[in-house]
């Protein structure tokens, strides 16, 4: 369950992934392994479709593997019911989706689910938390579906962590930010993992990414996932 | 009634208003619609349908059997309910259980109190004021359900990311598609409401009309009527909450996520 002295969060065993495709099913990828230690990130790489937003979603049950187990804390994640674990694991897709509402209404909404575990949080906390991915707090007053990619993406990612997540997964956060905004992010994700055990599985195929980030990698392809980056 | 009927209509009066349909007929001969051929088997459907429901009701009306009767029922719920289902873009294996489900409970029910209590029609099940009153329940809640089914189902579909980001957020999956049921129980409640709202005013309902021109007293008339609505009222939104709430449990997994065959199909 440890990698050196750090716990595992998260661990994948020999997954295979496919999908329906007509009558049958296609595989995208086997022999997934992977273990995310407590106050690490993990990227995963690799080219358009192979698999990694279904890998992602193995690991909160909104996609069943074909094949192999995925482990949180140890436990195989079937054992824990989805909204809490969904609620412990949180996943960032590629386009985020809001309700018609304004910011500061979408970000409260995981809060009316009965998963919660905290009240809704005050108005300031809401504003402090866009502040801190460089959003201006006037914006909790726009309408969300009306959000700019960039801005949605940073909008998602609050909202995300506004309920305390354990582990993040995110599915390519930066695709409509530009340089300086994704270094925000980079630190931002980086600062919140160094704390709590946190940790972060992070799917991208920016190259110029990847260097910023500068952890452990793997390049995910239909016989495994591959070692290519520093691994620390 | 119909010998209290001061105006009676035969063939001849029937084959006079024939005429309005050759009226129609020529219109879209002149304009060219290219509808005259389907506005004549419409109309002679029109006319063959209803003789053939008058030759049924005569023979239903003449029903002494209870067990008969509730199969009539029955059949009549099954037509209704395939009908609602013919409507849906959006097919998820085992909706049709859970529309006749909840088109029987809804149907029979309100049926049996309107015939039993308010009406109090001995035995309940007496075929004339039964049945007439079970087809316009059917009628009304075939509208309810299927505009309900069809905005919950084709909602799951365009609205999958939302749902989805709420679940990945911790909703349950009732939580994730409540505002979507919200939503759905409301646009099939609408019509009723809107007939609500308007009748008396801009329309003459069918029954009222009907009770008027056989000679009814208008004040029993407004009686029927108001309990006929009522009656709508209660049996179609009971019967649109019932099979969304039923039907939503079908869009997820186990593992509570939305189903990846869920496409609309028009």
């Amino acid at each position: 369950m440890t990698d050196g002295r750090r716990a595992t969060r998260l661990e994948l065993r020999e997954l295979v992934l496919a999908v329906p495709e007509g009558a049958g099913r296609r595989t995208l990828a086997r022999d997934l392994s992977l273990r995310l230690p407590a106050g690490r990130i993990v990227a995963l790489n690799g080219p358009s479709g192979s698999g990694k937003s279904t890998l992602l979603r193995c690991c909160i049950r909104l996609h069943r593997p074909d094949h192999g187990q995925v482990l949180f804390d140890g436990a195989p994640v079937e054992r824990i019911p989805p909204p809490e674990l969904r609620r412990r694991i949180a996943y960032i897709r590629q386009s985020p989706a809001f309700p018609p509402t304004t910011v500061v209404d979408a970000l409260k909404e995981p809060f009316r689910f009965r998963a919660r575990l905290r009240d809704t949080p005050p108005a300031d906390e809401l504003a402090g938390r866009l502040r801190s991915l460089g959003l201006p707090e006037t914006m909790l007053a726009a309408r969300a579906p009306a959000l700019s990619g960039g801005e949605a993406q940073r909008v998602a990612l609050a909202r995300a962590m506004l309920p305390e997540p354990e582990v993040l997964l995110l599915d390519e956060p930066t695709a409509s930010l530009d340089p300086e905004h994704e270094l925000g992010i980079v630190s931002f994700v980086r600062d919140w993992v160094s704390r709590d055990g946190h940790s972060a599985l992070w799917v991208t195929h920016d190259r110029s990414l990847l260097r910023a980030l500068a952890v452990e990698t793997h390049e995910l392809t239909p016989d495994g996932l591959k070692p290519t980056g520093p691994g620390r | 009634m119909s010998e209290t009927m001061p105006y009676r209509l035969d063939l001849v009066h029937v084959a006079l208003a024939a005429g309005f349909v050759v009226l129609a007929g020529a219109l879209s001969v002149g304009f060219r619609l290219g509808l005259a051929k389907k506005l004549a088997v419409a109309a002679v459907r029109t006319a063959a349908q209803l003789a053939l429901a008058g030759f049924a009701l005569s023979a239903v009306f003449g029903l002494k059997s209870l067990p008969l009767v509730l199969l009539l029922g029955l059949a009549m719920v099954l037509l209704a309910g395939r009908e609602a289902l013919r409507r849906q873009s959006v097919k998820v294996a085992g909706t049709s259980f859970d529309v006749f489900l909840s088109m029987t409970v809804s149907a029979f029910a309100v049926s049996l109190i309107v015939t039993g209590v308010i009406v109090g029609a001995a035995p309940v099940w007496t075929p004339p004021v039964f049945i007439p009153i079970l087809g316009m329940i059917l009628g009304n809640s075939l509208n309810g359900i299927s505009l309900a089914l069809d905005r919950f189902l084709t909602g799951c579909v365009e609205q999958r990311a939302l749902i989805e980001t709420r679940l990945c957020l911790g909703a349950t999956a009732n939580e994730a598609v409540q505002p979507l049921v919200r939503d759905a129980v409301r646009t099939g409640m609408i019509p009723i409401i809107n007939a609500m709202a308007i009748v008396g005013i801009v329309s003459l309902p069918g029954i009222m009309t009907g009770q008027l021109l056989a000679g009814a007293d208008p004040r029993d008339a407004v009686m029927y009527q108001v309990v006929v609505m009522y009656m709508l009222a209660a049996s179609t939104s009971f019967a649109a909450a019932a099979a969304v709430l039923l039907v939503r449990r079908r869009v997820f997994t186990p593992e509570m996520s939305l189903r990846d065959d869920l496409v609309r199909s028009d």
